[in-house]
């Protein structure tokens, strides 16, 4: 009696149950988005639900049986119209599973055949992958929208022009939330966490490399630098930035400035977006500095069980106008110019999303630096123990 | 014979999920502490000492010292707290007791990171109590009651006072009360009576308490990443970060492994001495 239904439009009794457990991680974003957003995660978990119940029923339906592509991704990241619009397409089952971190996903790829299709991990991540040999070469033709589509600059930032192993899909910078009550002028420099009179009403990203990264371009050096004077120069600024913000952290930080506990966050520009929409006191500003541009990609890895319906799917993703629609739902950049052009206006026009697609091809990103990553472990390890 | 022999398939099952479920992990542990680490994540090729030779950096003495104060303050006010509660709690009849532990239990089973949220509302510069606190004068407009150490004692406390509580009334209920009663009668004050009656007669639940708070406080790193401030950095802070930004599996394992031989050490040594203080004791009879 489910075989047909992948919809997800029904919502089963425990739903909300699975969903705070699901959203342990962020369940900050939640209560500030508006009640469209809660309603889609509402429709992602029954569709998990629905899928799992699938799942247990194939047994004894082995006739119906339907092929199922299982795609694993970062919460909220997703149209879950596309997925569904998808489903439709193909007469198959899409299967969502999230990752709150690359590194978590990076352990649960190497454990052995997972039996993930698609993977939606972030730059340095795929340069990870590919050295260990976990994600397979992509056959440019069967993903025609993506070589027609994406714009070859996103793709030359991580030098995969010709989409051999990844898809750049989703872009995002860092910069700062900014509280407009309370910071008469709009925030342009790093130094912002200089700032003595916002002192414990600012806080930094707890990760190394995008805040070490921010402090060496602040210094004007190379967010990549393994120079070890540099590296010591930004960590005496971080130290002094340090003494002025109430924490380090990622969710709560955003949380913080969505709730009123924070002036000035340091920050992804889609989430920082979100709240932008939700609460009109909430600005997004970019360091005149510079910034990381943040990229996740399409990778399907080597053990994919259905290579064939993840090329496809790749492909309906970058369909312009599904990409459109996956802009609309997560507030994060596509590099696909015709679907730039389908957004309505107050999105395509906003201040912000000018700004990254002016900008983006110039944005300095951050790079796996292998062996010498332990170089950043050091100075962050001597930031997070400095005492003032 | 053939009795033992039942016995033994019957702890076949508990022992089997002690062995596999705590014992090889723990070995894994043991052994990818010296692993050499891999630059993408997870165990590379061969041996090595470099993460055991990591462990050895003036980096970690403050914070060994800090994590251990934590621990101790806030294992301290469990006992402080729990003292009374589980007191009253023995001393309760019938419904009354029930209603008691149950209200212990009941958010013992909430999940902590609902506690934690919860916390975070109360603490709120906008909520209710910043509020009132701002208007009785006792903070300023710029203060936050979140991301200070004493939130994260707080917030131990609250949490951890449960594991206090449970073991704790459990001793206390198998008190013999008319030993208070006797030592009054033979003249002791009631300060007296609870000093050197009460107290060592519950000891062992105060000791089994303590040992579960302090222990999973040495190893909670949610807590102080949730509401400690930017100095906030515990040795289970250090594992997660080892684990989930740099990537380094081995300094992982062995900041793990040297907690758990740390734990190791002072426990086998206080059972050594307890065995010996006994003896001396049986030897002076």
């Amino acid at each position: 009696m489910l075989s047909g239904k992948t919809s997800g439009s029904e919502q089963p009794p425990f739903g909300t149950g699975i969903g705070v457990f699901r959203s342990c991680r962020q369940w900050d974003s939640h209560e500030i988005r508006d009640s469209r957003k809660r309603e889609v995660l509402m429709k992602q978990v029954a569709l998990g639900l629905l899928v799992c119940g699938l799942a247990l029923l194939t047994g004894c339906q082995k006739g119906a049986e339907k092929p199922k592509l299982y795609f694993y991704t970062w919460a909220d990241y997703i149209d879950p119209e596309m997925v569904k619009a998808f489903e439709a397409e193909n007469d198959c089952t899409v299967v969502l599973d999230y990752f709150d971190s690359n590194e978590s996903m990076l352990a649960k790829i190497k454990s052995g055949n997972t039996g993930y299709d698609v993977i939606l991990p972030s730059t340095y991540m795929v340069a990870i992958m590919q050295q260990e040999g976990l994600v397979q070469k992509l056959d440019g033709e069967k993903i025609p929208n993506a070589i027609a589509s994406i714009d070859t600059r996103a793709a030359k930032l991580v030098n995969d022009e010709k989409l051999e192993y990844s898809v750049p899909y989703y872009l995002g910078i860092t910069g700062f939330g900014y509280n407009k009550e309370q910071l008469k002028t709009v925030p342009d420099s790093w130094r912002i966490f200089e700032q003595e009179t916002l002192q414990g009403r600012m806080a930094l990203l707890d990760d190394m490399r995008e805040t070490l990264g921010a402090a060496l371009m602040t210094l004007g050096f190379d967010p990549n630098t393994t120079d070890q004077t540099q590296l010591e120069a930004a960590r005496d600024l971080v130290v002094q930035w340090k003494a002025n913000i109430a924490k380090f952290g990622v969710d709560d930080v955003k949380q913080g400035l969505a709730n009123g506990e924070f002036y000035v966050v340091h920050g992804y520009s889609g989430d920082m977006l979100q709240f932008t929409l939700d609460d009109p006191n909430i600005g997004f500003a970019m360091p005149k500095e510079g910034t990381l541009l943040a990229i996740d990609h399409f990778v399907i890895p080597t053990n994919a069980t259905n290579p064939q319906l993840a090329h496809q799917f790749i492909n309906f993703m970058c369909d312009p106008k599904n990409a459109a629609a996956n802009m609309e739902f997560t507030q994060y950049y596509i590099p696909v110019s015709k679907a730039v052009e389908l957004l309505p206006d107050e999105l395509r026009n906003s201040e912000m999303f000018r700004t990254i697609s002016e900008n983006y091809a110039n944005a300095k990103m951050i790079q796996d630096l292998g062996e010498n990553n332990v170089l950043y472990s050091r100075i962050w390890d001597q930031v997070k123990a400095a005492h003032h | 014979m053939t009795f033992r022999w039942k016995e033994g398939l019957l702890t076949l099952p508990s022992l089997g999920m002690l062995v596999g479920l705590v014992g090889v992990p723990t070995l894994v542990i043991f052994i990818t502490a010296f692993c050499a680490s891999s630059p993408t994540g997870g165990v590379g090729q061969g041996w090595s000492f470099r993460a055991i030779e990591s462990l050895f950096q003036w980096m970690y003495v403050p914070i060994i010292i800090k994590t251990l104060l934590y621990s101790a303050i806030a294992t301290l006010l469990c006992i402080l707290i729990g003292l009374p509660v589980a007191y009253l709690m023995a001393r309760c009849q019938g419904r009354l007791r029930n209603i008691l532990v149950l209200a212990i239990v009941i958010p013992f089973w909430t999940n902590m990171l609902v506690h934690l949220s919860a916390w975070k509302m109360v603490l709120h510069p906008n909520g209710a109590f910043g509020k009132l606190l701002l208007y009785l004068g006792v903070i300023g407009p710029n203060d936050l009651l979140l991301y200070n150490p004493q939130a994260v004692i707080l917030l131990f406390v609250y949490i951890f006072l449960p594991f206090a509580i449970i073991p704790l009334y459990a001793t206390i209920e198998k008190f013999d009360f008319r030993l208070l009663e006797s030592a009054r009668d033979l003249g002791a004050t009631s300060w007296q009576a609870l000093s050197q009656v009460f107290l060592p007669g519950i000891w062992s639940g105060i000791l089994s308490a303590s040992i579960l708070v302090f222990v999973p406080v040495l190893g909670c790193y949610v807590v102080p990443e949730l509401v400690g401030d930017a100095n906030s950095v515990l040795y289970s802070n250090k594992i997660a970060q080892r684990t989930f930004q740099d990537r380094n599996l081995p300094e992982a394992a062995a900041l793990s492994s040297a907690l758990l031989v740390g734990m190791m050490v002072v426990g086998l040594g206080y059972l050594y001495w307890e065995r010996a203080k006994r003896r001396q004791e049986e030897g002076h009879e």
